[in-house]
């Protein structure tokens, strides 16, 4: 019995006495921080500005992404932002999350997540996370939406609704193209029967925009109950140029 | 995945993620929507005995059943809002893709690629694109093996008294995280392979000899025909223990790709042995570093392959696995060779011969008789029990294990001591020269912690650093190794003072340029290279001189002591050289470094096979 208690006393008291050194979540390095140097400035890219109408990460002197001034985007958001361009390490961390079962990743992205939201979107008066249809829900075993929209809400003390269902199982926006993703969500979402909207302004919160597509539709039917402004935050996004 | 519970005209209950396939094999049966994690059902339905459930009536056996699974959800918090009803399994309809999940050629290309696997939930769209299935047909296939008993579906994750467990890494480390179904925990033992869930599911596909396109060679080598090789893997234990018995002599060595010196003829020689004598299961080669005891298990890999085996030489690091990998297939053309490696492409294949390392080994389930363990206690299989968990999951019940190393660790030692497992030494090198045996010189070199290289070069023993230095260069190519990577910075900034006119450089764990640094070593284009012990294994340089500056170093245990010195004298052009421990006090991992590494050469000149 000793043999094996001496061990594990070992290792009790070395992780009592000493601190592991944080590596960074995207490269692996040791950082001291959840994210390091190198990877805010090369995925977080906070000297861009993000496209108000559909999140997309576009140039310091743009206001708007191509497609949006073009009349493509979608409607209905009065803002969108997106910590992160989807892409190399960062997308692959989502997919961490959302894909293999890492939920709790995101615990250590709090610091960084809050102050990103806080300081590009006005305070809302609730968080509301985009909803997962109930098969994906029952085969996932969580919705990587509800997951961030929950600590948003308990890091920065704002209530936490989730009001919307997913009615119909449409296919991942992720196999579709720009007009099929729009095509492919209507009529996809409804308010959950019997839940009452009373807030002016909402956070609407998701994983990836690319189109923006989901977020308008969910934003519409939040609107036809009577929400003012609905803005957009999600962790990925795509970036022009 | 969702497990359906399904409950038979006979009262009979299991677990099923595509009831269809049920329906087909079993016929008529009842299942309950919706479905839940398999961890969960098992759990929710243990108290549920079969005598009682066969003894009461339908009606209350199902209301039981919706009881206990509400009842287990109300206890982990579950959140889940739908109700549970029972639907007959008559509604199904038969789809055109079942029907082809039970031909011949899709079942036996499946098994050659599963064979002895254990296939994650993550992985099933990767399987499911080889065999050009769509994900829910490949699904169907497995439960279809599930059914045939051919495999089984294991809970990735489970809840126990104290925690969680692993069952592929066996790891009870986890992170737990609030789901539908409660609260929830991935494996963080072997998330470097694909993390696994409570909510997922392991698929365990069996190894079986008679789905096994294993070719079988027996006396004089003919292969034998599909049909008798069913007859002949019922008898293997059998014909293995008297083909060995019947060659216990080595044989001809003079087909392998090396000479056998006569120290590697008799160690593979006692290797076999070992095995046909039946005096056991586990044996350890203790080798002599650079005394080629890869090699030394060829004639036994020879045997297990030809009475038809399946084989794996496992070693804990990527270099050490994609070294051996081409040396395999030099010296057993005859095989198809399957290398597994983080850094290799994924290999589908089966293959009598594997080479893989101990990380990849965790996707196999007593697949193996042989297993062959190079370089067992080096990082970052010693200590990890995962990877010790993984390799014994992935031997046979009945299988062999030959650990191979220069540096045996306590565990295998002791093992060795109280009888467990066997030893084999193999004392000499192939030029025939005794190991070098390192000297320690005492020197106080500057404290380690925050050190500069300003004031290393102002410290009043660097002259006589330079002079040792210098004098093991003029030999031949030094390498010095230091504990830290802060120190091998700043020992790089000194050593390129002090010998301007060398080529000096080093290089450590995560350094980016790291490859190029040694390669260039290697093919002699530094004169001085410092590192960190990232070159204490795996490398050799003709006329090498070794330096270890802080000896005393706690990083430095004997086996590292060992390793380090055991780079010098290893070809037969410069079969001397020497291996100096700089530090202000001769420890005991020096003492009994030097110790090993005496006793090796006394073995060897017992045994005559010094020829100095």
């Amino acid at each position: 019995m000793f043999d094996n208690l001496l061990p594990r006393l070992k290792q009790v008291t070395a992780q009592i006495w000493y601190k592991d050194e944080e590596c960074c979540l995207l490269c692996g390095q040791k950082s001291g921080k959840a994210i390091c140097r190198v990877c805010k400035e090369k995925y977080f890219l906070p000297e861009l500005r993000r496209c108000p109408t559909c999140g997309k990460i576009i140039g310091k002197s743009k206001t708007h992404c191509q497609d949006c001034l073009s009349g493509k985007g979608p409607q209905g958001l009065q803002g969108v932002t997106a910590l992160g361009h989807y892409e190399g390490a960062w997308k692959e961390f989502i997919h961490r999350i959302k894909f293999k079962g890492q939920p709790y990743l995101l615990l250590a992205l709090a610091a960084e997540l809050t102050a990103w939201a806080v300081k590009s979107l006005p305070p809302p008066d609730a968080v509301i996370p985009v909803p997962m249809h109930p098969n994906r829900l029952a085969q996932r075993g969580f919705n990587q939406a509800e997951v961030l929209a929950s600590l948003l809400s308990r890091y920065l003390g704002i209530p936490y609704c989730n009001v919307l269902d997913r009615v119909v199982d449409t296919v991942p926006q992720s196999t579709l193209g720009r007009q099929a993703r729009l095509e492919n969500l209507q009529g996809a979402f409804s308010l959950q029967p019997g839940a009452k909207v009373t807030w002016q302004t909402v956070w609407l919160v998701d994983d990836v925009t690319t189109t923006g597509a989901t977020l308008a539709e969910c934003a519409a039917i939040l609107h036809r109950n009577g929400v003012e402004k609905v803005y957009g935050f999600c962790l990925g996004a795509g970036k022009e140029g | 995945m969702l497990y359906y519970v399904l409950l038979k005209a006979q009262g009979e209950i299991s677990f099923s993620p595509a009831p269809e396939v049920d329906k087909l094999w079993l016929g008529s049966f009842k299942y309950l929507r919706p479905g839940l994690p398999l961890e969960a059902l098992k759990r929710y339905l243990q108290p549920l005995s079969l005598s009682s459930c066969l003894s009461e009536k339908e009606n209350d056996k199902e209301r039981k059943i919706i009881r206990l699974i509400q009842r287990g959800l109300d206890k982990d918090g579950s959140v889940l809002k739908e109700d549970f009803e029972w639907h007959a399994g008559k509604q199904f309809i038969w789809t055109e893709g079942l029907k082809h999940l039970g031909s011949e050629e899709l079942l036996q290309e499946f098994s050659r690629m599963a064979d002895g696997r254990q296939i994650a939930e993550g992985e099933f769209i990767f399987w499911s694109q080889k065999l050009k299935l769509k994900e829910s047909e490949f699904l169907q296939l497995l439960h279809q093996e599930v059914i045939r008993k051919r495999g089984e579906w294991i809970e990735a994750v489970v809840r126990e008294k104290n925690g969680w467990r692993c069952r592929r890494c066996g790891s009870s480390q986890v992170a737990e995280w609030p789901s539908l179904y409660g609260t929830a925990a991935t494996c963080q033992g072997c998330k470097s392979i694909g993390s696994l869930t409570s909510l997922q599911v392991l698929f365990r596909f069996y190894t079986s000899p008679a789905s096994s396109p294993r070719k079988v060679y027996l006396s004089g080598r003919s292969e034998l025909k599909p049909q008798a090789e069913l007859k002949v893997q019922a008898e293997l234990k059998k014909e293995k223990e008297s083909k060995i018995q019947e060659s216990s002599d080595l044989g001809e060595t003079s087909q392998w790709s090396v000479d056998f010196t006569p120290a590697q003829k008799e160690a593979a020689k006692e290797l076999i042995s070992f095995f046909t004598t039946g005096s056991g299961k586990e044996v350890l080669v203790w080798a002599a570093c650079g005394a080629g005891k890869t090699e030394i298990c060829f004639p036994l890999l020879q045997r297990y392959l030809e009475a038809g085996r399946n084989v794996l030489f496992a070693a804990p690091r990527q270099d050490v696995v994609h070294d051996l990998h081409p040396r395999l297939q030099k010296n057993f053309p005859a095989y198809r060779l399957r290398l597994l490696s983080g850094a290799a492409p994924p290999n589908w294949e089966n293959s009598q011969l594997t080479v893989a390392t101990t990380h990849q080994v965790l996707r196999f389930w007593q697949a193996f008789d042989l297993i062959i363990f190079d370089e067992m206690d080096a990082y970052p299989y010693r200590g990890n029990q995962v990877l010790a968990y993984g390799l014994e999951k992935a031997l046979k019940k009945d299988g062999d294990l030959v650990y191979l190393t220069a540096t045996p660790g306590e565990e295998i030692l002791a093992k060795v001591s109280s009888g467990q497992a066997g030893l084999i030494r193999l004392p000499a090198r192939h030029h025939g020269n005794p190991l070098p045996v390192p000297e320690v010189i005492k020197i106080r070199l500057p404290a380690w912690d925050n050190l500069k290289a300003s004031q290393i070069l102002k410290d009043k023993y660097l002259p006589a650093l330079k002079d040792l230095a210098g004098e093991l260069a003029d030999k031949g190519p030094l390498l010095v190794f230091l504990p830290t990577v802060s120190l091998v910075k700043e020992w790089i900034k000194v050593f390129q003072a002090v010998f301007a006119d060398w080529p000096v450089t080093g290089s450590w764990s995560f350094d980016p340029e790291r490859r190029k640094k040694v390669s260039d070593f290697l093919t002699g284009q530094s004169r001085i290279f410092v590192s960190t012990s990232i070159l204490e294994r795996g490398i050799t340089v003709n006329g090498l001189q070794v330096l270890v500056l802080y000896a005393q170093h706690e990083l430095y245990d004997v086996r590292s002591l060992v390793q380090m010195a055991g780079r010098v004298g290893r070809t037969a052009e410069n079969p001397g050289g020497r291996a100096v421990f700089v530090a202000p006090q001769e420890t005991k991992a020096m003492a009994t470094a030097r110790d090993w590494i005496v006793e090796q050469n006394t073995l060897a000149r017992k045994g005559g096979f010094l020829c100095v």
